[in-house]
C-alpha cells in the first residue's frame, strides 16, 4: 500500500506543478500576498528581532499552510469529480486507503514545505535587512524552528483532513473552498467571540491561568489538539470515502 | 470446458424505486468483443459499474474473471481496465504523465511503463505528441490515449462506456481500426457498451440487447438476423406503380413492400422465400428490373423489431 500512496502522491504534486498549485489560483495570490508581506516586508522592518518573535510560528507554522492547502485540498476529489477523473481513479486497483491517504500525504508534504521555505526566506531576507549592516549572520533558536515545522506539519494535517472530508462531498470545487473559508472563519473567530461573551470574572481567571502558564506546556497541548483533531477528522473521511456513493455523485 | 470472462445470474440492480438492472442472466466467453447494446438509461453503465464490483447489486450475483462482484471487486479491477463515460484522463498533464502514472497504478516497472507507452502511443499515432498537455486535444485523440491507458496493464479485461460516443464520424472510424487493431493483437476479453450499432456489426463477436435493464437476447449479429430480422430484398428498375405494389403485399411470401428513392424495398415473409417468383410477377405486372440484390436485416433492423416487441409486450400486460 505504501507504493500506492507514494504513486498518488506523486501525481498529485505533477497536478500541483502543472496547474499552478490549485484550481482556480486565488489560493496561490493569497499565498504569494502573504510570503510577500511575511517573508520580505516584516523580516526587512524587524531584522535579527524576527528570529526571537512569535510571527514566524504563527505564519509559517499556522497560516501559510492553510493558506497554501485550502485551494488544493478543496479540489481533491471535488476537482477529479469535476474533470470526470474521479471514476475511472475508482476503477482502477487502487485501495480506498492509498487515494485517501495519498491526497493527503501530499497536501501535507506541501503545506509543510510552504511553512518552511517561508521561514528559511524570512531568515534570508531578515540577514539581508539594513537593521543587521554591522552584526553577523543569524537564525532561529533551534527550539522555534522545531515549533515552526512541527506546527506546520500538524496545520497541514488537519486542513488536508478537513479538506478531503469537505471536498469528498462537495459536488463542486468552488463550493468546496467557500466551505473551508468559512470553516476556518468560525474556527479562528470563534474564540474570541466566545471569550467576549463570558463573565468578567471568568475572562480574568483564563487570562492569569495563560499568563501564568508554560509557553512550552501551552504549545503541547496546542499542538495535541491540533494532532488529536486531524486524526480524528481523517478517520472519518476514511469511513465516508465510498466507492460506491462516489460512483453515483 | 474454457470458464467464461464473465457471468452474471439475475443481478439486479434497485435505484430507488426504479429497476436499472433487472434479473441479468448472461455468459460472456473469453477472448471476444462482447456488445452491450441498448438506448440511453437502459442499464449499460450501471452493468458495467456493477461488474468492476463499484456497485453491490441488489440481488443476484456475477462473477468476473472468476471473482465474485461482491467480496473481491479489488481482485476483478487489478486484472482489467475500463474506459467510462469520459475519457478519465488528467487534462493538466501530458499524455505521457498520464500513462506514466497509471502505469506505476498497475506496477509495471519503468522500464516496462516507458517501453509499453512507446508501443501503445505509437500504435495509436500519438508518440511524437507525449509531451503535449492533453488538455489541448481533441476527444478523438483523448479517447485513443484513454483506449491505450486501458490496455496498459495487459488486461484479461476491458469494459468500454461508448467509446465512440461524440465522435465525428472520421474520428470514430479512426478509434474503431485502432481498437480492433490493438484488442486483436493483445488477445483481450471486451465488453462494449454501446447504441452505435454498425459499430457493434463490425466489431462485435456477440451482442445483447438490454432495455429498462432487462436483457432481451443475446447472440451472434448473424444468429439475431437469422432469428429475429427478416430477410429483404432491393429490387432496382422501373414501373413500381401502386398496382405492382398491391400486389406484391398480396403475396404470402412478402411481409411488406416499399418504394424508396426509386428502389422497391421487399420484406421477405421468412427465410425460405425465393426471390425468382416474386421477379416474375414484377415482369408479368409490367415493371422492368435492372439488378435485384437479397440481403439480410442490419443489426439495427434487430434492435428496432427487439425494441418494438418489447413495448408492444411492456403494453399489453
Amino acid at each position: 500500500m505504501i507504493a500506492d500512496i507514494w504513486t498518488v502522491m506523486g501525481k498529485e504534486w505533477r497536478e500541483y506543478v502543472a496547474g499552478g498549485g490549485g484550481g482556480s489560483g486565488r489560493g496561490v495570490i493569497a499565498a504569494l500576498l502573504l510570503i510577500g508581506i511575511a517573508s520580505i516586508l516584516w523580516p526587512l522592518q524587524m531584522g535579527r528581532a524576527i528570529f526571537t518573535s512569535p510571527t514566524p510560528i504563527i505564519v509559517d507554522g499556522l497560516l501559510l499552510p492553510y493558506i497554501i492547502l485550502q485551494t488544493v485540498i478543496a479540489d481533491s476529489f471535488a476537482g477529479e469529480r469535476e474533470r470526470h477523473t474521479l471514476e475511472t481513479l475508482l476503477a482502477s486497483r487502487l485501495s480506498d486507503r492509498a487515494i485517501l491517504f495519498g491526497k493527503v500525504g501530499a497536501a501535507v508534504a506541501y503545506g509543510s514545505a510552504a511553512g518552511l521555505i517561508g521561514a528559511l526566506a524570512q531568515a534570508v531576507v531578515a540577514n539581508l535587512s539594513p537593521k543587521n549592516a554591522d552584526v553577523g549572520l543569524a537564525f532561529y533558536p533551534v527550539g522555534s524552528i522545531v515549533v515552526i515545522i512541527a506546527l506546520a506539519l500538524l496545520m497541514s494535517l488537519l486542513t488536508a483532513s478537513v479538506g478531503c472530508l469537505v471536498s469528498l462531498r462537495a459536488a463542486t470545487t468552488r463550493q468546496a473552498q467557500l466551505s473551508l473559508t468559512f470553516g476556518f472563519l468560525a474556527l479562528v473567530f470563534a474564540p474570541f467571540i466566545i471569550f467576549q461573551v463570558l463573565p468578567r470574572q471568568t475572562q480574568n481567571a483564563i487570562l492569569d491561568a495563560l499568563n501564568a502558564a508554560d509557553p512550552t506546556r501551552v504549545l503541547l497541548i496546542f499542538a495535541g489538539a491540533l494532532l488529536a483533531v486531524a486524526v480524528a477528522l481523517l478517520v472519518i473521511a476514511m469511513a465516508r470515502f465510498q466507492r460506491a456513493r462516489l460512483i453515483l455523485s | 470446458m474454457t470458464e467464461a470472462a464473465i457471468r452474471t445470474t439475475n443481478l439486479t440492480r434497485d435505484f430507488g424505486a426504479v429497476r436499472a438492472v433487472d434479473a441479468l442472466t448472461l455468459e460472456v466467453p473469453p477472448g471476444i468483443i462482447f456488445g452491450f447494446l441498448g438506448a440511453n438509461g437502459a442499464g449499460k453503465t450501471t452493468t458495467i459499474n456493477l461488474l468492476l464490483g463499484l456497485l453491490e447489486p441488489t440481488s443476484g450475483q456475477a462473477q468476473v474473471l472468476g471473482f465474485d462482484t461482491r467480496s473481491q471487486g479489488s481482485a476483478i479491477r487489478e486484472r482489467s481496465g475500463a474506459l467510462l463515460e469520459f475519457s478519465g484522463l488528467y487534462e493538466r498533464l501530458t499524455a505521457e504523465d498520464n500513462l506514466d502514472f497509471y502505469g506505476r497504478v498497475w506496477r509495471l516497472s519503468a522500464a516496462e511503463r516507458q517501453a509499453r507507452i512507446k508501443e501503445l502511443l505509437t500504435h495509436v499515432g500519438l508518440y511524437d505528441r507525449r509531451k503535449e498537455r492533453v488538455g489541448a486535444w481533441s476527444r478523438g485523440m483523448k479517447q485513443k490515449l484513454a483506449i491505450a491507458r486501458v490496455l496498459l496493464h495487459r488486461p484479461a479485461l476491458i469494459f468500454l462506456d461508448e467509446p465512440t460516443a461524440g465522435l465525428d464520424p472520421v474520428a470514430a472510424a479512426a478509434l474503431r481500426d485502432d481498437l480492433e487493431g490493438l484488442v486483436a493483437r493483445e488477445g483481450v476479453t471486451v465488453f462494449l457498451n454501446t447504441h452505435n450499432l454498425p459499430e457493434a456489426e463490425r466489431l462485435c463477436q456477440q451482442v445483447g440487447v438490454i432495455r429498462s435493464g432487462k436483457l432481451l437476447t443475446v447472440g451472434s449479429p448473424d444468429a439475431l438476423r437469422q432469428r429475429i430480422g427478416r430477410p429483404q430484398a432491393e429490387v432496382f428498375g422501373d414501373g413500381f406503380t401502386p398496382e405492382v405494389l398491391a400486389l406484391l403485399r398480396a403475396r404470402r411470401d412478402i411481409a411488406s413492400a416499399q418504394v424508396e428513392n426509386g428502389r422497391l424495398l421487399l420484406e421477405l415473409a421468412d427465410q425460405q422465400a425465393k426471390m425468382a417468383p416474386i421477379i416474375t410477377a414484377l415482369v408479368e405486372a409490367g415493371a422492368q428490373i435492372e439488378e435485384a440484390r437479397r440481403g439480410q436485416a442490419s443489426l439495427e433492423d434487430v434492435f428496432l423489431s427487439l425494441m418494438e416487441e418489447d413495448r408492444a409486450q411492456e403494453v399489453a400486460r
